[in-house]
């Protein structure tokens, strides 16, 4: 457990900042965050899954400025890892991951309040007019706090609280541990419905039925859906049809 | 040094080299120090550090003049947002080589183009392409595929990586002349419409496929069992998840925050699964 447990906080410590920043785009979603849980606990496919099933909530999330409604690290990496220890349903990792998302928004307060200060030591630094080691403050300095609003908690879930988890989600009664799968199930209708705001544009509504249909009644998969709304989308160009709604419905 | 020395009293140039570095900075560090009072300030000085060190060389006052008006506060989306370290870049150029630029110019540059290209970005990256590609993965890994993450680190992976390098080196090469056409909206409006249709089948299909509502609710009259699900069911397969995801995107077009959207949901679903309902 010990090693698995740093590997998790090295992981939490990495997709909690910006280690790198273009990969941090790419792994800092709770469906990559949850599969490379999975790997290190020895299982890819069920921290994958539970991933995959935490990222529905987080579906059309987008985060301006730095500044989102939950923690991603927390409710990826964190979550998946106490979903994973106690045996627990990826429903029930949902509730989990709603839980430390929204307590995980202190982690992200700390590190940018902290980051102030490196901010105006750097203001300091770039007075002698070298730039040598402008990186120990832009990068190597954020990681540290990192390690401890990130990287120190995870750790500690991994190392000590396999065990706890376990033996409290056992200890629930059945109609709690019910309740919390609910919740888990009812919840990714938030995460669709924000992916429906971020696409939504009143001409087009029709397109969210034709989906359903390819799905609910036809059994499609999800690459058909996309390729059939790719086909719509040329369509709608090479029929000129862009020109009829031109102008008068703005984004609408 | 003593070949910048030389540049120097020629024409100062920034070489492929520095260009790239700077690109690779901008790509590793530029959130890592997102702080409250100037966001990705220090991420932007950074980045600029191989630009400033070629061109002001021989020059330390005007380093730490430049250095300076890039430390100021900054926010802008990475890979739309790459254009403006690039222009940046080739409007340092033109400055240090004594052209008609002057430093009131690159600050308003920074500042005007920042707010536009975060939008833009935000929008199309998060909003739309992301979105896609992780409802494929999504999808994929729930219905067992152990790619699914990978195909989504793929897709978003080499979008994210085209247009960070599109826009970094439009940004240097063509300068504003392009800047009328990134922000024209009948372009953009282009871009949305497509990604819009694509998005809006997409959700659509994932109301079907991932939110999964059902009820255990069942009476019994008369020796035959009415099971609620199945006759609702026979009206629209999934009604209940079309009447939560509908509900939901109501409320967020009223601009209900998603935290009291949450706090409710939860709520809902805790009184009606101790009662049976769900």
């Amino acid at each position: 457990m010990l090693v698995q447990g740093l590997m998790v906080g090295l992981l939490a410590t990495i997709c909690g900042n910006v280690f790198v920043e273009y990969l941090v785009w790419i792994i800092r979603n709770p469906i990559i965050e949850g599969a490379l849980t999975g790997l290190i606990l020895g299982d890819w496919m069920t921290g994958a899954t539970i991933g995959a099933t935490i990222q529905l909530i987080y579906m059309g999330q987008i985060t301006v400025g730095g500044v989102s409604s939950f923690d991603k690290c927390y409710a990826g990496v964190i979550a998946t890892a106490v979903t994973m220890l106690s045996h627990q349903t990826p429903e029930v990792g949902v509730t989990i991951a709603v839980t430390l998302g929204t307590l995980g928004l202190l982690a992200t307060n700390a590190l940018m309040t902290v980051n102030v200060a490196f901010v105006h030591m750097a203001d300091k630094y770039i007075e002698s007019g070298e730039t040598k080691h402008l990186w120990i403050y832009n990068w190597l300095l954020p990681q540290f706090v990192c390690m401890v609003v990130y990287g120190l908690p995870a750790f500690i879930c991994v190392y000590f609280g396999a065990d706890v988890f376990e033996t409290f989600m056992n200890a629930l009664p059945e109609q709690i541990s019910h309740a919390l799968n609910v919740v888990g199930a009812v919840l990714p209708a938030l995460g669709i419905g924000m992916m429906f705001k971020a696409v939504y544009k009143k001409k087009f509504v029709a397109f969210a039925i034709i989906g359903f249909v390819l799905i609910a009644y036809l059994k499609l998969d999800i690459i058909a859906c996309t390729l059939i709304g790719i086909a719509g989308a040329i369509l709608y160009w090479s029929l000129g049809l862009d020109k009829l709604t031109e102008g008068g419905t703005e984004n609408e | 040094m003593n070949e910048t020395l030389n540049e120097a009293t020629v024409k100062k140039q920034l070489t492929k080299k520095d260009l790239i570095r700077c690109f690779l900075i901008w790509e590793t560090t530029s959130e890592s120090c997102l702080s409250y009072e100037r966001l990705m300030s220090m991420g932007f000085c950074h980045a600029m550090t191989p630009i400033i060190n070629r061109l002001y060389a021989d020059n330390k006052e005007e380093r730490i003049k430049a250095l300076r008006r890039h430390m100021m506060f900054f926010n802008t989306e990475n890979n739309w947002g790459a254009f403006i370290p690039g222009l940046v870049a080739s409007m340092e150029e033109d400055m240090a080589n004594g052209g008609n630029i002057d430093e009131d110019m690159i600050k308003n540059i920074k500042v005007g183009l920042m707010g536009p290209l975060a939008g833009i970005g935000d929008t199309i990256t998060q909003g739309l392409v992301k979105t896609v590609a992780l409802a494929i993965g999504v999808d994929m890994t729930l219905k067992g595929s152990a790619l699914g993450p990978i195909i989504f680190c793929l897709l978003y992976g080499i979008y994210l990586m085209a247009m960070g390098i599109f826009t970094f080196s439009k940004g240097y090469t063509l300068g504003r002349s392009i800047l009328s056409k990134i922000t024209d909206k009948r372009i953009m409006n282009k871009i949305t419409d497509i990604l819009s249709i694509i998005g809006l089948t997409i959700a659509g299909a994932m109301i079907a496929n991932n939110v999964n509502i059902t009820t255990p609710l069942q009476f019994t009259i008369s020796d035959s069992t009415i099971v609620i699900q199945d006759l609702l069911n026979s009206i629209l397969p999934g009604l209940l998840s079309v009447v939560a995801v509908v509900g939901v995107f109501m409320s967020l077009r009223k601009n209900t925050s998603v935290f009291k959207i949450m706090i409710v949901m939860f709520v809902i679903a805790v009184v009606c699964s101790l009662i049976g309902i769900l």
